[in-house]
């Protein structure tokens, strides 16, 4: 990985700072950099984590605003004063909000709540022409407006500087419960996850892993790993069990209840595991169980291991390779997935060091003109390769 | 003409009116246009509230709703792929068997399309605990106005980068034509309930509405009547509300049976802590099917009180529905218009009616001047201008009341990468200051010297 520390960086602390910066970067033509572990050393690093104002919050209407300096936890803290909670389990803690919307993290929890996208009801950010612009609002239903918010949640900066967002908030969830489900294989996992889904249960997380949690490491002989949890008081809890018993059964596993009191714990060390991983890979729920051990094979094959983690309803993943793959066995491995549909798609995680790829061509063709359009003086970051020269 | 109109009160003639059969046929026209230099107008089943399918400028309206096709039904993955002209209804009627339905669920679910859903980000009263249109859709392939097609997302939940799909949608028409979508299905829960809460003051309701809310309950859906339209919904379809009540709440808890049984108890002593005269449970299906007939009718019913009616689209924050509706009416009294209130509570988004005789001199004038007021109000309350009908023609001189030019400038150049010359649904969305007597709404013709001065009177962010 590349440094920056030769490069002059900003720490603005309000938004006005963030755009007379952006102004004067546009004036000096320097490219500004967000990350801080950036793929292109020759360009400024903004640090956000001054914009720390809470904008407004209304517990009432289950509405808040704060600027992207924020941690989620700080966001947490104080909505648990009034039960309430914003449901991104982000795998990394330490990141800001801001960085949190601009790579559209998100964490088991997406089962239950949908991402970032589905909360957030309002955005400001700094154009790369030096404007301050809002979109959506406070309310949580809003159609006036292009949805800016879906362009600029993932979209790395690449169109604007995020410096604030609001977002619809959720009640605090009822007590939750946790059973783990060991896996003899592929087809195991895809009849239970079939059951699940053809079920009345909605868990708030339900994942699939090709390693074995840290407590259950020792005994591990499994080749995967399921994790449902699901909120609710008792009576909840106890169907949740009675039909997860039943469908482990039916794949030849038993339910393995996490306790109570390391519930908790339990969801900190599963989700803490993707922020050492390099990419994220997403198809269809169905076919990404079809996808996962054709990339395990792949990699087998190319001396590559490969570990997993992600959502099974869902079929969004993390992938760890050890070692790193070359940019070739990427383009072979992408070849191979497209054999077996369309839509399959991945993309770096923040830290990592591989490019995109997988993106639809039309959707790139427009991206990059939207990027000419919107970055004009090309100063913003471009994580996705977009600008002229860069790609 | 029919194609002078939609649902809204805004109107204007098409040169032509075509209705591809298929994608290529969709693609021939769209070149076609291109080639003339025509605008194209697109338009599903012109049930929309805010003249979005409206020929403003002319040119050529093409209708969708030929390309009907529900073309893939995946439940192992919980999708279906359909083209843009399928009905609403029609998608979640395809998937029943299977348990699934397609849950945005508008007030004309009966007859509007899913495109024209897309199109407007269409809500309904069942969006409140599982999001808009927008929530729903995970793919589109569309064409540009040049004929180009684009792709965006598909059947996966991601895609690499920005999220192009919710960028399209809700873009009223005036970016890309969609052709085809891919959306979610959703299981059927397990058990319903419908309550109806009674009360003798408007105020109770909505104070029970911001007790609910405050309390962090989600029902599945929060409706508000109030006694002036529940009396003419009565009238209409005998869906079993209360006829002495001023307002009656609708709510309804989804989910599993350990679940809605005890969130059932919880919203309905909090309906009767917050004033309610009597919370009734729907004894059985007919009835609950009766109650929501009753809602899903009620512009229906709504339009047999007056010659004409304007309904309304605005957004509060839950907190400030009672002090809203207060201010509605004293509006209403100084502007001598009758205003009736139906609206889903649950996410406080009002849908004031105001009847009027548009055959009367100054009746159409009065109703719009109180509607911009009421607009306003809901601005000054922290809210929006629209929340599920869309900004159209009605609405495109209002967006300044919550946008910065800074702001639309930026959505002009958004614009301006996918449909350039502007030929794509011109007159839409973005306000046009230069309206011409033939292409102004209806706001505009009727006072045209009190349209709003560009402001932000509320900060987004």
């Amino acid at each position: 990985m590349t440094t920056i520390a030769a490069i002059p960086s900003a720490s603005p602390a309000t938004p006005a700072e963030v755009q007379a910066w952006v102004r004067e970067a546009i004036a000096s033509r320097s490219p500004i950099a967000l990350d801080a572990a950036s793929q292109f050393p020759d360009r400024k690093r903004m640090d956000l984590s001054r914009l720390g104002v809470w904008r407004f919050w209304e517990p009432d209407d289950l509405t808040c605003g704060a600027e992207a300096g924020l941690t989620p936890q700080a966001v947490q803290l104080r909505l648990s004063e009034r039960h309430l909670f914003l449901p991104f389990d982000l795998p990394n803690p330490g990141i800001r909000l801001g960085a949190a919307l601009a790579g559209h993290h998100s964490g088991p929890l997406r089962q239950g709540y949908g991402t970032l996208r589905d909360f957030v009801i309002g955005i400001e950010f700094i154009t790369g022409t030096g404007e301050l612009v809002k979109a959506g609002g406070r309310v949580v239903k809003n159609v006036a407006g292009y949805d800016l918010m879906k362009l600029m949640i993932g979209s790395r900066g690449s169109f604007g500087i995020i410096t604030a967002a609001n977002f619809r908030l959720f009640p605090a969830p009822a007590p939750a419960a946790t059973w783990l489900i060991p896996c003899s294989g592929w087809e195991a996992a895809a009849r239970f996850r079939a059951a699940l889904m053809a079920s009345f249960l909605k868990p708030i997380a339900l994942e699939l892993a090709s390693f074995a949690p840290p407590q259950f490491a020792a005994a591990a002989d499994e080749s995967l790993w399921l994790a449902v949890r699901c909120a609710g008081d008792e009576p909840v809890h106890q169907r949740y069990e009675r039909e997860l018993s039943a469908m482990a059964r039916e794949i030849h596993s038993e339910l393995l209840a996490i306790p109570a009191e390391g519930e908790s714990g339990f969801w900190e060390e599963w989700n803490a595991w993707p922020a050492s991983a390099q990419a994220r890979f997403s198809a269809p729920p169905e076919p990404a169980l079809r996808a996962l051990p054709r990339i395990a094979d792949h990699a087998r094959k190319a001396g590559l291991a490969v570990d997993f983690q992600g959502r099974l309803g869902l079929g969004a993943y993390r992938l760890r390779f050890r070692p790193l793959p070359s940019p070739e066995w990427l383009a072979s491995m992408r070849g191979q997935l497209a054999t077996l549909g369309e839509n399959w798609l991945t993309l770096p995680s923040a830290a990592s060091p591989l490019a995109a790829w997988g993106q639809l061509a039309t959707s790139r063709e427009f991206l990059r003109e939207l990027k000419q359009q919107l970055d004009p003086h090309g100063i913003l970051p471009d994580p996705f390769g977009l600008t002229a020269g860069n790609m | 003409m029919l194609y002078e109109y939609d649902g809204g009160v805004d109107a204007a003639l098409p040169d032509l009116v075509v209705f591809p059969n298929s994608r290529a046929e969709l693609q021939f026209v769209v070149e076609t246009a291109f080639r003339h230099g025509l605008p194209l107008v697109p338009r599903g089943a012109g049930t929309g509230l805010s003249g979005g399918a409206i020929a403003r400028h002319g040119g050529i309206l093409v209708t969708l709703n030929r390309m009907r096709s529900i073309l893939e039904l995946d439940y192992a993955n919980q999708r279906a792929r359909i083209e843009p002209g399928v009905v609403n209804l029609e998608l979640s009627n395809a998937a029943a068997p299977a348990g699934y339905y397609f849950v945005p669920d508008p007030s004309s679910q009966q007859a509007c399309t899913i495109g024209g859903n897309v199109a407007e980000n269409s809500g309904g009263p069942h969006t409140l605990a599982y999001g808009v249109t927008v929530n729903h859709v995970t793919g589109l392939e569309a064409i540009l106005p040049d004929g180009r097609w684009i792709t965006a997302g598909g059947a996966a939940l991601d895609t690499a980068g920005p999220d192009i799909t919710g960028l399209l949608t809700g873009s009223e028409g005036t970016l890309a034509i969609v052709a085809s979508i891919t959306v979610k299905l959703t299981r059927r829960p397990e058990a319903a309930r419908t309550l109806l809460a009674i009360y003798d003051s408007i105020e109770a309701a909505a104070v029970s509405v911001s007790a609910v809310t405050a309390a962090g309950m989600v029902p599945a859906a929060l409706e508000m009547l109030d006694g002036f339209t529940l009396r003419a919904v009565e009238d209409y379809i005998h869906a079993g509300y209360p006829r002495d009540s001023a307002a009656v709440l609708l709510i309804e808890l989804e989910g599993m049976e350990e679940e809605v049984e005890p969130g059932m108890h919880a919203v309905r002593r909090l309906c009767l802590g917050a004033g309610a005269r009597e919370v009734q449970l729907a004894r059985d299906a007919e009835q609950r099917q009766r109650l929501w007939k009753g809602r899903k009718h009620a512009f229906g019913a709504a339009g047999r009180i007056a010659p004409s009616l304007y309904v309304m689209d605005g957004v509060i924050p839950r907190t400030r529905i009672a002090e809203l509706l207060r201010a509605a009416d004293e509006i209403a009294r100084r502007y001598e218009i009758k205003l009736g209130n139906i609206f889903h509570a649950g996410d406080g988004n009002l849908h004031p009616l105001v009847f009027f005789d548009q055959r009367q001199p100054g009746e159409l004038e009065r109703a719009v001047a109180a509607s911009r007021e009421i607009i306003a109000a809901c601005v000054a309350a922290g809210g929006s201008i629209s929340g599920e009908h869309g900004i159209g023609m009605e609405k495109d001189l209002l967006m300044p009341l919550i946008f910065s030019e800074d702001d639309l400038d930026f959505m002009r150049r958004i614009r301006t990468v996918f449909n350039p010359q502007g030929r794509l649904n011109p007159g839409k969305l973005l306000p046009e200051f230069r309206a011409c007597r033939e292409t102004m709404n209806s706001w505009q013709r009727s006072a045209p010297a009190a349209m709003p001065e560009p402001l932000s009177v509320a900060p987004i962010a």
